[in-house]
């Protein structure tokens, strides 16, 4: 019997997939609180389903698709409250978020396009996949820093590394970084 | 030699790096700058970085606090353990 390419470790799930896919669900259901309940439940799903993963895809591939099953569960709950269809809009800031209808937006000319706008979000996920190559603690301290722009300070204290260490890491992470997108993104 | 006006390759990427984050001084900033000038390599080590800040720091890059992965890893240990 031919072994699997690709095998389960439930116990890296949320290092190395939660931002991933946490990316992927912001994306679609534009609420932070939403789209970590949605992770969560993916994992909590794919624990449950370990015996079905046939090794076939890598546990990424297999984890979103769970996730896509969790995002369209979550529309139709949205959509069953509200009694009505609806068409989630990207909106421009917080302060807008009152309201989600389609036709408050329709003549918001400040919003991207939809090509633009899915390119961005590909963007966001292809920068996620860069990231997955980085060490898990480089990729974790690149994060704070960028992304989460947290103090050197606290970050060194919080790793116990010195600061020369953490510009020695946020360089490399970077470097490499540039690297992958330019052959994984850019080059397409 | 904090005070030197020509600096390594190795020193200004350090400088370029720290410059993304607002955190270089002006002193870093002024000699990454005439290193670049004559540095082609640096020089472009710049613009590539510069080009990705700005690619993170679109709307579209987010992700968890280590709070919420511990919390996460938690709970899924706990499903594991009663399982």
């Amino acid at each position: 019997m031919e072994s699997p390419k690709h095998k389960i470790d439930a116990a890296q799930w949320v290092d190395r997939y939660a931002d991933y896919l946490f990316n992927y669900a912001i994306t679609r259901v534009n609420d932070s609180y939403t789209a970590e309940e949605l992770v969560q439940e993916t994992f909590v799903a794919g624990l449950k389903s370990m015996k079905n993963f046939k090794g076939e895809a890598t546990e990424r591939t297999w984890l979103t698709s769970i996730l896509k099953r969790k995002i369209i569960d979550q529309y139709r709950k949205n959509n069953s409250k509200k009694g009505q269809a609806e068409v989630r809009m990207d909106y421009i800031n917080a302060a807008d978020q009152e309201g989600d209808w389609l036709e408050e937006q329709v003549e918001d000319n400040t919003t991207m396009n939809a090509e633009s706008h899915l390119e961005n979000k590909e963007l966001g996920l292809a920068i996620e996949i860069c990231l997955e190559k980085l060490p898990v603690k480089q990729a974790e301290i690149f994060k704070q820093k960028t992304i989460l722009e947290q103090e050197t300070e606290s970050i060194c204290k919080e790793h116990d590394i010195t600061a020369s260490n953490l510009w020695v890491i946020i360089h490399r992470a970077r470097v490499q970084l540039m690297q992958c997108l330019q052959d994984d993104w850019f080059k397409n | 030699m904090k005070n030197k006006l020509f600096i390594s390759c190795e020193e200004a990427a350090h400088r370029i790096d720290k410059a993304q984050y607002g955190e270089a001084t002006f002193w870093e900033k002024l000699t990454f700058k005439i290193h670049n000038l004559y540095c082609r390599l640096c020089h472009f080590y710049a613009v590539k970085n510069k080009r990705l800040t700005n690619l993170l720091k679109s709307d579209e890059m987010h992700c968890l606090t280590k709070d919420q992965k511990t919390k996460m890893k938690e709970k899924l240990a706990d499903l594991t353990s009663n399982s």
